[in-house]
């Protein structure tokens, strides 16, 4: 497997939220998250609700500070971007597309008029004209039609087309990197197919490099070419797509077993990990998933284990 | 075999500021004793509206048309022709709904137990007895009864919804009716919540099930037959094997297509969505409703509302393509 | 919510309809009425105590002016100085609302701090010191004129309650930063003023009229509040003059179309626009809506 440029490397990035003005209340929602994502490659972020994973898009999106640890953009650490100017550099470089379709445009703005905006800013045009053709292309590579979305509000379209437009905007300024953020969560089944496919269309065509994030095994197994599988704010297992149908890590198993498959009936009985006594879990230190993972032992609960390599993956378990 | 359920040319119809929206439309199918059914159909295609005209329609939601008949020890009563009071008897003993997003309109101020003795008031039983029955209940799926005094929020989402179900099927209903009940919950708890209902079924705790989802992969995973409804109708019906392996619409065959088996990629074989987005039930077009996205549509298709063709024994599609034959 | 929605559930409601009309025909009667009238509010008739008549429609008190006179130019004045504190303090508000919202920070810790601050002085107190400064032909009062003297009553008033304003203005914008589309908006390239102008603004627009007309509702009874303490703008404010009228009715019973018919008006004002701010509340909040 050949190495390809990292374009986009996070290293040891943790992210803590205080809640609670003067409790000071607070979630480890990253928890030292390290990998990297190649030139133009696909790769998936998987992982369930609490997983972190929208934290760690907002993160690279600038959105959040990290608590710590970096995030590098081509070798350059993003936390020294200063000032407006900046920023728009990097945002000509990076960008995101959003989970919800519906609120991911202001609803008293026209389409175009979101799509003017970012030619604007980002002086991507002098003339309208020269406007008019590149939102054309955009509008184009992901398969809808220029007349049919340019005199509309937000409200007028179906969620499965928001996204497509959305993905349209982010292409506007011809990015390296698009950080998509449960794209097809809320799209309806007929047509996450299609918004996937359209963004494995940039990879193949325009050597985009896509971190896709999202929770449905079979789509990610499908759309993308490597895998973080994340728990708890923690990396837990990392390698090639097919480590989702393959698992080396018990978390891993415990999804595939738990995912219906449209193929066969689910067989084998899942192994479900016995309760634990409150007093055993508090304070330990050991493995985030040890509490419900069914193969844990002493050793689970009181060391955090180290990343071992099985498969051509990275797995964190003393189990492997 | 008699059925247990039929629903006969339903049609439930909104009225709406904008106008009249037709949620359903013409709808009918049988539920058999014992049977789990699915009836799956993306969002806006009228399925949660569809069970709430079976079970209880409330304003703006209103039943203009068709019979909902429920045979039970040789009787047959019209739901539809009830009145609310007769109605909500049969609500919790016969029929039981369990309507999405359940979880988040359990009141957040009581206990379950305060739930259950209000299901005790209301159907004038002793609370002990219904006590023990539940707590019975409810080591079935995997809990005890510490949950009795636990508020809604101190449950696992999972637990939650395996609570709900416990509750709902107190009485044995003949038929209980579950829309998207393993939707908001991740994956290990969907399938345990998947597989308490297919128990329930099997343990004759209930008679017949509907289950109601836009997952076609579960629906495979728990259902003996299934419905495939699109924008107000029914467009297929026959067993999961068949459905699922055979797909005779259109519109079936794309929802089957688009759910990638675990394990294929992108490199090896593209998959194909769908394009375009359901018609508006306000202003549904004439003919066949998924028409303008079909590519297999031809000039019939436009304009004459499609026949119900059956292909063999208890396999529906309602298609042109599959009269010309 | 989309104004089409909006206005498309504001037309059923009756109760909004009523009020508007009530509050619509109030502002009428200020606007037109003096020239409906040949009196002049301070001008003393040659007759006393007059029930009402085609001539004095209102009446004539027992002071021997024209009540229907003193009614609309004292409303005109009192309906003045309402909106002017209205203004202020909306525009004071939104600004210092949105700012808070968006920066959060320090800014939001220190208006949040100035808005306590004015929450717990008692701001009666105040305007009673400012009164004392201007009170209209008071000795040792600083010499003005009557429309300054609005002016400044309008200003002093809104200056002292944009508070409300301002805590409902920033925790709406506070929910609107983080839509989705915000962040959009600056993957777009948008500087901050201008995801406030593009974004935020726009979306908090009707809010905004609703927040106006609370806060006009909430200014009208500060000034009657006012008024009966005999801080007025003007000889001739209204609900100033309705407390006289009052005092004097209970002395002279038989006068009662001296305070029962301005009294009428009062009413009419004050719940009609407490009752249109109710029913637009319901239309605003989903969550009140009875379906």
């Amino acid at each position: 497997m050949k190495v390809s440029e990292k374009i986009l490397e996070l290293r040891e990035v943790t992210k803590v939220f205080r809640t609670g003005l003067l409790r000071g209340r607070s979630v480890l929602a990253v928890d030292k998250v390290s990998f990297h994502l190649g030139r133009g490659e696909i790769l998936g972020l998987l992982g369930e609700s609490g997983s972190g994973k929208s934290t760690i898009a907002k993160i690279i999106l600038k959105i959040y500070e990290p608590t710590s640890g970096k995030v590098l953009y081509r070798g350059r650490d993003v936390s020294e971007i200063r000032g407006w100017k900046e920023l728009k550099q990097y945002y000509s470089k990076v960008q995101g597309v959003f989970q919800d379709p519906f609120s991911s445009f202001n609803p008293r703005r026209m389409i175009r008029d979101t799509f003017y905006d970012t030619i604007r800013n980002f002086g991507l045009a002098r003339t309208k004209e020269e406007a008019d053709a590149i939102i054309v292309k955009a509008v184009n590579t992901v398969g809808l039609n220029y007349e049919e979305v340019i005199n509309k509000y937000p409200h007028e379209f179906s969620g499965g087309q928001l996204q497509r437009l959305s993905i349209a905007r982010a292409l506007l300024v011809n990015p390296e990197v698009i950080v998509a953020d449960e794209p097809v969560s809320m799209v309806d089944a007929s047509t996450r197919i299609d918004i996937l496919n359209t963004l494995i269309d940039l990879k193949q065509n325009f050597g985009i490099s896509v971190l896709l994030i999202g929770h449905d095994l079979s789509l990610m197994r499908y759309a993308s070419d490597r895998v973080i599988v994340l728990y708890k704010g923690q990396v837990l297992e990392e390698g090639p797509a097919s480590i989702l149908e393959k698992p080396n890590h018990p978390y891993t198993r415990m999804l595939y077993e738990a995912v219906p498959r449209i193929e066969e009936k689910w067989s084998e009985k899942p192994r479900y990990a016995p309760e634990l006594p409150a007093s055993a879990s508090a304070g330990a230190r050991g493995c985030v998933f040890a509490d419900r993972c069914p193969i844990r032992t002493e050793r689970c609960l009181a060391e955090e284990p180290p990343f071992v390599t099985k498969d051509g993956a990275r797995v964190k378990c003393w189990r492997v | 075999m008699k059925p247990l359920l039929e629903v006969k040319n339903l049609r439930a119809y909104y009225r709406t500021f904008f106008g009249v929206v037709r949620a359903v439309d013409g709808v009918s199918f049988e539920l058999y004793r014992g049977e789990i059914l699915g009836i799956i159909g993306e969002s806006g295609c009228g399925k949660s509206s569809l069970v709430q005209s079976i079970v209880m329609p409330k304003p703006p939601l209103r039943v203009v048309e068709g019979s909902v008949l429920l045979h039970e020890n040789g009787r047959v009563v019209d739901l539809t022709r009830l009145d609310s009071r007769t109605r909500r008897s049969f609500l919790g003993t016969r029929i039981s709904l369990v309507p999405q997003y359940v979880m988040d309109a359990l009141p957040t101020v009581r206990r379950v137990r305060d739930v259950l003795r209000d299901i005790a008031r209301e159907k004038k039983l002793d609370y002990e007895e219904l006590k023990k029955l539940f707590v019975r209940r409810l080591r079935g799926v995997n809990l005890d009864e510490s949950v009795l005094e636990r508020y809604p929020l101190e449950l696992s989402g999972g637990m939650r919804q395996r609570t709900i179900l416990a509750l709902a099927t107190l009485f044995n209903p003949d038929i209980l009716i579950a829309d998207e009940p393993a939707s908001a919950l991740d994956l290990v708890s969907q399938r345990q919540v998947l597989e308490l209902i297919r128990q329930l079924r099997d343990e004759k705790i209930v008679g017949s099930v509907i289950y109601i989802t836009h997952d076609i992969a579960s629906v495979r995973q728990i259902a003996d037959r299934v419905l495939v409804m699109y924008a107000g109708k029914i467009l297929e019906s026959g067993s999961v094997e068949d459905i699922v392996n055979e797909p005779l619409h259109p519109y079936t065959k794309v929802l089957i297509k688009s759910v990638p088996p675990l394990g294929v990629s992108y490199t090896e074989r593209r998959l194909e969505g769908l394009k375009g987005a359901p018609p508006s039930l306000l202003s549904p077009p004439p003919g066949c409703r998924f028409a303008p996205r079909c590519p297999y549509a031809f000039a019939r298709c436009m304009k004459e509302e499609t026949p119900l063709v059956e292909t063999k024994e208890g396999r529906v599609v309602s298609c042109w393509l599959y009269l010309e034959r | 919510m989309s104004t089409r929605r909006v206005f498309a559930l504001l037309r059923k409601k009756v109760s909004f309809w009523a009020c508007l009309a009530v509050l619509l025909s109030v502002l009428l009667l200020s606007g037109v009425g003096p020239w409906l009238t040949p009196y002049k509010p301070m001008q003393v008739l040659p007759v006393r105590a007059q029930p009402p008549s085609p001539e004095h429609p209102f009446g004539v008190d027992n002071l021997g002016y024209d009540v229907f006179s003193a009614t609309v130019y004292g409303l005109r004045v009192s309906l003045t100085v309402g909106l002017i504190a209205a203004i202020v303090a909306t525009f004071i508000g939104v600004t210092a609302g949105v700012l808070a919202g968006y920066y959060g920070g320090l800014i939001d810790y220190v208006m949040d701090g100035l808005a306590m601050f004015l929450l717990t002085i008692p701001s009666a107190f105040i305007l009673i010191m400012i009164g004392a400064f201007y009170a209209a032909g008071g000795e040792g009062g600083v010499a003005m004129s009557e429309f300054e003297r609005i002016l400044l009553l309008g200003v002093a008033v809104g200056a002292l309650s944009w508070h409300w304003t301002a805590r409902a203005v920033r925790s709406q914008v506070a929910a609107l930063k983080v839509s989705d589309y915000v962040y959009v908006s600056r993957l777009s390239g948008n500087s901050s003023l201008k995801v406030i102008i593009k974004d935020i603004l726009p979306n908090i627009g009707s809010y905004v009229v609703l927040v106006f007309v609370i806060q006009l509702a909430n200014a009208l009874g500060t000034v009657v509040t006012l008024e009966f303490l005999g801080i007025k703008a003007s000889e001739w404010s209204l609900f100033a003059r309705v407390m006289q009228w009052l005092q004097m009715g209970a002395l002279i019973a038989g006068v009662w179309w001296a305070w029962l018919l301005p009294g009428v008006v009062v009413v009419a004002l004050i719940t009609s626009l407490y009752l249109l701010v109710y029913s637009l509340e319901e239309v605003f909040n989903p969550r009140l809506v009875r379906w």
